[in-house]
């Protein structure tokens, strides 16, 4: 039986991102400190030394913080945007700006951290840029004698609020055929295609709370007490037995298919998007 | 009559009435896809032959695979060039004796790009067909893997591989089907070798078009650009470091080397000795100097000559390969040349290429676009030794480069810039106008481009 996935069965997600600007002294060697930080930007635990593997640099010429903010949100900010670029391998738990380069070249930022340059984000990601872990605004100001900054976890903020679509009803016996061809729209409720998504997860939840959703919409796939997950590249269609038999079962809970009493819900994500919350997401039910 | 298949397909008993005298008998015929985008056909034939495919979309069999001679009558042809998720039709065709014969017509989907590739936003300003296939690279210098993308005549992607490191350079192969892949390894130098203790080795991976072999070939030093001279020959930039009497700086250089399948190497030119160090620049201390900052070669078969350009010194160099003399040097003042026109030249020169009457080059601040980066095309007389700047092109914006950016003009004239870590490319036609552009996600540098009107090896018979 083919089940369609339409735009009314889709979450909507209210994303923000809301950052302070640290004014620092322009055209100096300015140092980031993140040694105190002990939580990522998604409020997960964090050993600073170990944990931040990578930290990157970007000079936005055109953008305002809120501009850059909304863009990592929406994960369609393009290179492009971009005025200068550059990164750190930290030795310990700092980095200073004369440390961002690029292989074989040395920058120079300290010389362009110059009034009117644009807005700055220094990003800290964890291993070798696998996942975001802090940002950090900064604004070139005269004078001020500002050469440092701690990086906090209050520097920036995600808001999200879900507001869950329809449940998406399967029948209980069956084989069950999914097909998403007639969604339109992404959680954020930007237009999308409906074969762009690389990734499918079903996940299981004990806790059924949309809030418990919400607050981990960006780790779902770690908090999932069940969950499946199969590249769907160009796909709009995908059999369940297909996701159970093929997919791969990354925390196993003794869960058989969709039987068990809780929340069930299906993601669909795309894999190189920097904040890892899914495209569309749909709660099942029976 | 045809079949469809996904993924590996076997089909028994060949079509023997489809051609003209088309008796000779074949067997067996399998279909396999790779990376999604790339068909692989073997067939038998009795005894040796020539074979081939024949391809398209449905209906439409108008493109063919470069026939290749089969001793014992095993054939394999690869297609390549095709798009994800999209439906084609193909056959296999057998050459013996002077007799064509023809396999029935397959049906066969190709499968999704890698969908960890990362997505890349293109925009039409012009007509929508670019002459070449681009040869890109994309890194995020996270060490955590790059990828060597081909994009088609539409610019979609036709091909797609990722390689450990840091790519900066890729390119289809002149010689094969197979690509070439520079990078930075992510391991420094430790020093005590010709290389800079900390620039970051370099290695160059080939790897067939169905990704199932690849080579890995250790340069010695930190490796700067390629290019493909000979079938299992190729050149390099190779950083190393020097110093002078009086000073204790350690100076860093590029010298242009061959290193041939085993690894071996055959040094061609240095700086070293070949050009004036200005000592008033060099630091106090033992800090060191980053002297050229050779950072581009290609390399033009007709002439036997290589084209390197020199950032830190504004210069383009040729140099002979049989004797690796220097031929001359461009610059900003001229150099070995008389300026015609346009005083200013050079600036940050990033990438040479030669073209027919001249050279094509790439500035980071190009003087003639306000020291933003464009590219120009300067007329070059080697017997009168003059330079004229005829043609120039800047993207608007004045982007922020950083690192890497390169031109190249294509078979038909129009020519592409690649903005390094402004993270776009655009296509110009001859009159300087923008074709098309295609855009990076946010933190993917492009490394340099290349082109090509095959991808069966220019050099390799091409197609049938």
């Amino acid at each position: 039986m083919s089940v369609a996935i339409l735009d009314e069965h889709s979450t909507a997600l209210t994303a923000r991102l809301s950052c302070r600007t640290r004014e620092l002294t322009a055209l100096q060697d300015i140092s980031l400190d993140w040694s105190t930080l002990d939580r990522d930007l998604f409020g997960r635990e964090l050993e600073p030394a170990a944990d931040i593997g990578r930290a990157v640099v970007y000079l936005f010429p055109d953008l305002s913080v809120p501009e850059i903010a909304a863009g990592l949100v929406a994960d369609d900010l393009p290179q492009s945007s971009v005025g200068a670029y550059g990164y750190c391998t930290p030795e310990s738990t700092g980095c200073s700006l004369s440390d961002f380069n690029l292989p074989s070249h040395y920058l120079a930022l300290p010389s362009e951290f110059e009034v009117g340059s644009g807005t700055w984000l220094f990003m800290l990601e964890r291993g070798d840029g696998e996942q975001l872990a802090a940002l950090l605004f900064a604004q070139p100001v005269e004078g001020g004698g500002i050469d440092s900054a701690v990086v906090r976890a209050d520097d920036c903020e995600l808001y999200r609020r879900l507001r869950p679509g329809e449940q998406l009803r399967l029948p209980a016996r069956g084989s069950v055929q999914l097909d998403w061809s007639g969604v339109r729209t992404d959680v954020l409720g930007q237009p999308v295609e409906p074969d762009s998504f690389d990734l499918l997860r079903l996940m299981f939840f004990q806790q059924a709370a949309p809030a418990v959703i919400a607050e981990s919409l960006f780790t779902l796939p770690e908090v999932a007490d069940g969950l499946w997950a199969l590249e769907i590249p160009d796909q709009t269609a995908l059999g369940l037995d297909q996701l159970f038999q093929e997919g791969e079962l990354s925390n196993p809970t003794g869960l058989e298919a969709p039987t068990a009493q809780g929340s069930w819900w299906l993601g669909f994500y795309e894999l190189d998007s920097a904040l890892s919350a899914p495209e569309l997401l749909v709660r099942l039910g029976t | 009559m045809y079949r469809r298949c996904l993924g590996p397909l076997v089909i028994m008993g060949l079509c023997s009435a489809c051609g003209p005298a088309d008796e000779l008998p074949q067997e067996e015929l399998s279909v396999n896809v790779a990376l999604g985008t790339v068909v692989t056909v073997s067939w038998q034939s009795e005894g040796s032959s020539e074979g081939w495919v024949e391809f398209g979309l449905p209906g439409e069999l108008d493109r063919t695979t470069p026939a290749s001679a089969a001793e014992e009558g095993q054939h394999e042809a690869v297609l390549l060039g095709l798009k994800p998720s999209t439906g084609y039709e193909l056959r296999a065709a057998t050459l013996q004796d002077g007799v064509e014969s023809y396999s029935e017509v397959v049906a066969v989907d190709t499968g999704p790009m890698d969908p960890a590739l990362p997505d890349l936003s293109l925009v039409w300003s012009g007509s929508e067909e670019v002459a070449d296939y681009q040869v890109l690279s994309l890194s995020d210098f996270s060490g955590d893997g790059s990828w060597a993308v081909v994009l088609d005549q539409d610019l979609g992607p036709t091909w797609a591989y990722q390689v450990p490191g840091d790519a900066f350079r890729a390119r289809a192969s002149r010689f094969s089907g197979d690509f070439l892949v520079g990078t930075f390894s992510g391991e420094e130098e430790q020093g005590g070798g010709a290389a800079p203790e900390g620039s970051p080795s370099g290695v160059i991976y080939r790897i067939s078009p169905a990704g199932d072999q690849v080579e890995e070939q250790q340069m010695p030093g930190g490796l700067v650009d390629f290019v493909e001279v000979e079938d299992g020959l190729l050149a390099g930039l190779l950083e190393f470091e020097f110093q002078v009497d009086g000073y204790e700086a350690q100076i860093m250089a590029e010298k242009l080397v061959e290193i041939d399948g085993d690894g071996d190497v055959r040094e061609l030119w240095s700086p070293q000795g070949a050009l004036e160090l200005d000592e008033s620049l060099l630091p106090d201390g033992d800090e060191s100097f980053d002297w050229t900052h050779t950072n581009y070669l290609s390399y033009d078969s007709s002439e036997q000559a290589y084209y390197l350009s020199m950032r830190n010194l504004g210069l383009v160099a040729k140099v002979d390969r049989a004797s690796g003399d220097l031929l001359w040097l461009l610059g900003d003042d001229g150099a070995d040349f008389q300026l015609q026109g346009e005083p200013d030249l050079l600036c940050i020169v990033h990438s040479i290429e030669p073209v027919e009457g001249g050279v094509l080059l790439f500035d980071q601040t190009m003087p003639a676009a306000n020291f933003c980066p464009g590219m120009s095309l300067v007329e070059l007389d080697e017997d009168a030794m003059t330079a004229e700047q005829v043609w120039s092109y800047a993207p608007e914006g004045c982007p922020q480069v950083g690192w890497g950016g390169n031109a190249v003009e294509l078979a038909d004239g129009s020519r592409t810039i690649d903005l390094g870590c402004a993270g776009r490319i655009e296509g110009t036609t001859a009159e300087d106008e923008l074709a098309w552009s295609v855009e990076s996600p946010l933190d993917f540098c492009l490394g340099y481009t290349s082109a090509t009107a095959s991808l069966y090896g220019q050099d390799s018979g091409g197609s049938r």
